[in-house]
C-alpha cells in the first residue's frame, strides 16, 4: 500500500505502509518505478489536508498526557512533560502506554525523551534499533552517531553536508563555528545549538494550557449516563475547592471527554457570573451531558476552567424583602443562556439616538447591569413613546387629505381603521452623519382609531415632491 | 406556605401575619385562597372583586383581541408595582408581529426598562421551561410570557412552580382562551376611547373583564384608565355585570 501525489517528474509516493517498504519501496519514489518493483501495489491519492485535521485531532487526544501539546511538522507531536511524568508511573511506563495506545489506533508511532525538543525528534526518527528510547538527563553522547538528517535540516543542506563527507552530527559538531556558519549559513549551528540545549526551543501548545483543570482517568473505560454524571460531579467538586482557595469563579467551563478510540468530545458552558458552586455547575451542564456519546467508552475526562475571574466578596448578603439575591438571578439568567442560546437571552440598553429603532440594543443579559435598580438615564421615559415597537416598520395604506394632516383611515393587516384622534407630527430627522441612514426625514403621529387602539404612524417624504410619500405603521400605545 | 410576601401591604403586623398563617394551617385551607397577594391592581374596586384583595403568587391569564397591545399595557402596569426583575418570555414570531417591549415607552406604565430581561424560544416546550424557571426563582417581580398556550398539565406545572417561587406568572393569549385553565384568574381586555387631550388621544384607557376567578363568584367589567404621570390605575366606570357568559 502507498499513498501518492503528483510531484517534481510525475507521480510520486509519498507514504508507504510496512509490507511496501520490505518489498524495497521508499517514499519519493516514481509511481512507475514502484510499479515496476511491486505490480500488484496498491495506491491511493494522499490527503495532506485530512492527515493534518487528524494529526490535530490526535494532539487534542495528547493532552491527556501533558496540557503542553503541539503539532511538531506535518508528522510528529510534542509534549512537554516536565512534571507529568510521575503521574503516569514514570517516564518509561507513561512512553510505552502513549505508543501502545496510538499503535492500537493503528497508527505507526515512535516516540523518544530527551532533554531537548530537538533532540526528541532525532532520537525518535533516527536512533538506532537496539537503542533505548529515552535517553537521561544530560545524556547527549548517543545521539553523536546519529546521522546528519536527524539535525532536521533542509534536504539541500544535508545533500552539501554528506558532499563535505560530513555524515553524522559528531563530525559537525567539532568543526570550528566560524567557518561553518560560512559555509552552511546559521541553520545547522542553530539545529545544533537547539539539540544540545544551548539555545531554547520553546513549545507552543495548540491550546493554551490553563492553570484550572481537574482530570479523572478510568481503570476501566465508563459509558453508562451514570457513571459519566458521577464522574463529572467529582471533578466539578475537585475544581471548586482549587477555585475557592485562590478567590476565583469560573465563567467559562469545558468538559473534555476522552474515548477509548481516540475521539474528544468538548461540552462548554458559559456562566454570567464568576461562580464556585459544584450544583451550580452540574446543573448548567446537566442539559448538555446527554449529547455525550460514549462509543465505546470514555478512559478519561478532564474539566477545565478556560476563563475565570476573582469572585466579588459581596456574594451570599443577606437580601432584603423584594429584592432578588444576585446568584439566584445569575443561575437562571445562566440557565436560560445555555439552554435558549446567549444571544436569545437579552436586557434593553439605552442608546443616545433620537432615531427610535435606534434609541435601544438588545444586548446580552448579564447581572452586573440589572442591578442598577434606578432607569439608565438615556432612556427619555415618555409618553409620547409607544409601549411596543415593531422590528420592521410595517407599510400601511393611508388617506391624508391634506398635507402634512394626520390620515383619516388607514388599513393595516388587511384591516382598515378609521382614525378618531390624532398628535402631532413629530418630525424625527434622518441622522446625516450615519452613510447607512434613510435620507427622509420622517413624521410621526400618535393616533387613535374609533375602536379605541392606539398606534404610532410615521410619513417618510413630503407630499408634492417627486417621489409620493409613504406610510408607515411603527409601534403602540397602551 | 408559611413564607409571604412582605413587600406589599405595610400596614400588616408581624404578628398578624404570623396569626394569619396559624389560622390557614389550622383550617387547612387550600393553597392560593387566603393567600397575601403579590400584587394589587391599584383600583379599590377591583382588589376587592378579588378574594386576595389582589393577584396572588400563581398562574394568570390575559387575554386580547389579535394585536391588541392592551394585555401588555395592564400587565406592565400591575408588575410595574412590584420590585425586582421580569423575565418576558416570547417566541420569535411574536416578537415579529406585536413587536417588544420598548424601552424608551414602558417607563409611562411604572416598568423601568432595565428591569426587563428578555428570553426568546423557538419551540413551546423551551417557552414553557423558561417560564417555569423564572417562576420558581425567588425575588422575580414577574415572569410574562406572550405566544404559548400550556396544556392542563403545563399549567400545573407552571402554577406550582409559581407557588414555590412566590412568584407571578402571566400568561399573554391572543382572543378569548375557551379551554380549561388552571390559572387563577382569567382576564379579557380590550383597548378602549380615551378622553383625547387637546385633540390628541388621551391616558390609556381599556375595558378589564375578569371572566373566571377561582374561588370569586360572578364575572365583572370594568372601564379603567392609567394615569401615566401618578402611575395610577383607576375605574372610570362600573359596567354592567355578565352574569352567565363564563362562569367556568
Amino acid at each position: 500500500m502507498a499513498l501518492t501525489a503528483s510531484g517534481q517528474g510525475g507521480i510520486r509516493l509519498t507514504a508507504i505502509d510496512v509490507a511496501a517498504a520490505r518489498l524495497g519501496l521508499s517514499a519519493g519514489m516514481t509511481l512507475a518505478d514502484a510499479r515496476a518493483l511491486v505490480p500488484g501495489l496498491t495506491v491511493a491519492d494522499a490527503d495532506p489536508a485530512a492527515d493534518a485535521k487528524a494529526l490535530a485531532a490526535l494532539t487534542d487526544w495528547c493532552s491527556r498526557y501533558s496540557p503542553w501539546c503541539a503539532l511538531d511538522g506535518a508528522d510528529g507531536i510534542r509534549l512537554d512533560i516536565t512534571g507529568c511524568a510521575h503521574l503516569f508511573d514514570g517516564e518509561a511506563a507513561m512512553l510505552t502506554d502513549l505508543i501502545r495506545r496510538l499503535r492500537a489506533f493503528g497508527f505507526t508511532a515512535r516516540g523518544a525523551i530527551t532533554d531537548t525538543p530537538a533532540a526528541a525528534w532525532g532520537w525518535a526518527r533516527f536512533r538506532p534499533k537496539a537503542a533505548p528510547p529515552i535517553l537521561n538527563q544530560g545524556e547527549t553522547a548517543p545521539l553523536l552517531p546519529l546521522p546528519v538528517a536527524a539535525l532536521r535540516l533542509e534536504p539541500e543542506s544535508i545533500d552539501t553536508l554528506r558532499v563535505l563527507g560530513l555524515d553524522t552530527i559528531a563530525t559537525v559538531t567539532h568543526l570550528p563555528r566560524g567557518p561553518l556558519s560560512q559555509r552552511l549559513g546559521d541553520t545547522v549551528l542553530a539545529r545544533l545549538d537547539r539539540m544540545f540545549g544551548r539555545a531554547a526551543e520553546p513549545i507552543s501548545p495548540r491550546a493554551v494550557a490553563e492553570p484550572w483543570l481537574s482530570r479523572m482517568i478510568f481503570a476501566e473505560p465508563i459509558g453508562r449516563r451514570e457513571d459519566i454524571d458521577a464522574a463529572a460531579e467529582r471533578l466539578m467538586a475537585h475544581l471548586c475547592r482549587e477555585l475557592a482557595l485562590k478567590g476565583q469563579g469560573a465563567r467559562r467551563l469545558v468538559l473534555h471527554f476522552y474515548r477509548v478510540d481516540g475521539a474528544v468530545q468538548h461540552i462548554a458552558i458559559g456562566t454570567s457570573r464568576p461562580t464556585h458552586t459544584p450544583s451550580h455547575m452540574l446543573r448548567l451542564f446537566a442539559e448538555r451531558l446527554e449529547q455525550v456519546e460514549p462509543g465505546f467508552g470514555i478512559e478519561a475526562i478532564v474539566l477545565e476552567a478556560t476563563r475565570t475571574e476573582p469572585l466579588s466578596a459581596t456574594q451570599g448578603t443577606l437580601t432584603a424583602a423584594g429584592e432578588i439575591d444576585a446568584t439566584d438571578l445569575a443561575g437562571l439568567i445562566d440557565r436560560l443562556q445555555n439552554r435558549l442560546g446567549p444571544s436569545r437571552v437579552v436586557q434593553l440598553v439605552p442608546v443616545e439616538s433620537h432615531v427610535p429603532e435606534r434609541a435601544e440594543v438588545q444586548a446580552v443579559a448579564a447581572v452586573r447591569a440589572l442591578k442598577r435598580l434606578k432607569p439608565p438615564p438615556g432612556f427619555i421615559l415618555k409618553s409620547a413613546r409607544p409601549l411596543s415597537l415593531l422590528p420592521i416598520p410595517e407599510p400601511i395604506e393611508a388617506i391624508a387629505p391634506v398635507p402634512d394632516d394626520p390620515p383619516l383611515t388607514f388599513r393595516w393587516r388587511r384591516i382598515q381603521h378609521r382614525v378618531a384622534f390624532a398628535d402631532g407630527p413629530e418630525r424625527i430627522g434622518p441622522e446625516w452623519w450615519r452613510a447607512e441612514a434613510s435620507p427622509k426625514a420622517r413624521d410621526y403621529y400618535r393616533v387613535e382609531d374609533q375602536a379605541g387602539r392606539r398606534f404610532w404612524l410615521y410619513r417618510e417624504g413630503l407630499y408634492g415632491t417627486a417621489e409620493p410619500p409613504r406610510w408607515f405603521l411603527h409601534g403602540f400605545f397602551p | 406556605m408559611e413564607q409571604h410576601n412582605t413587600s406589599s401591604r405595610p400596614t400588616s403586623s408581624r404578628a398578624g401575619r404570623i396569626a394569619q398563617a396559624a389560622a390557614l394551617i389550622r383550617a387547612g385551607l387550600t393553597k392560593g385562597s387566603e393567600e397575601e397577594p403579590c400584587v394589587r391592581t391599584g383600583a379599590a374596586e377591583i382588589d376587592d372583586a378579588l378574594p386576595w384583595g389582589g393577584l396572588p403568587p400563581g398562574l394568570h391569564e390575559i387575554a386580547a383581541s389579535y394585536g391588541d397591545p392592551a394585555k401588555a399595557g395592564f400587565v406592565m402596569s400591575l408588575i410595574g408595582r412590584r420590585p425586582g426583575p421580569v423575565l418576558w418570555c416570547r417566541s420569535r414570531r411574536t416578537a415579529l408581529e406585536a413587536g417588544d417591549p420598548y424601552g424608551p415607552g414602558i417607563g409611562g406604565l411604572g416598568l423601568s426598562p432595565d428591569r426587563l430581561i428578555l428570553a426568546e424560544a423557538a419551540k413551546p416546550a423551551e417557552l414553557l421551561w423558561a417560564m417555569e424557571e423564572g417562576a420558581r426563582t425567588r425575588g422575580l417581580a414577574a415572569v410574562v410570557a406572550d405566544g404559548v398556550t400550556p396544556d392542563l398539565t403545563a399549567g400545573r406545572r407552571l402554577q406550582l412552580a409559581a407557588e414555590a417561587g412566590q412568584g407571578l406568572v402571566f400568561l399573554l393569549a391572543t382572543r378569548r382562551q375557551s379551554a380549561a385553565s388552571t390559572a387563577l384568574t382569567r382576564w379579557f381586555v380590550a383597548s378602549a376611547p380615551s378622553r383625547p387631550e387637546a385633540d390628541g388621544p388621551g391616558r390609556p384607557c381599556w375595558t378589564i373583564e375578569l371572566w373566571r376567578c377561582r374561588g370569586g363568584g360572578r364575572p365583572r367589567e370594568w372601564m379603567v384608565e392609567w394615569d401615566d404621570a401618578a402611575l395610577s390605575l383607576s375605574v372610570v366606570s362600573q359596567m354592567a355585570d355578565r352574569s352567565l357568559a363564563a362562569a367556568g
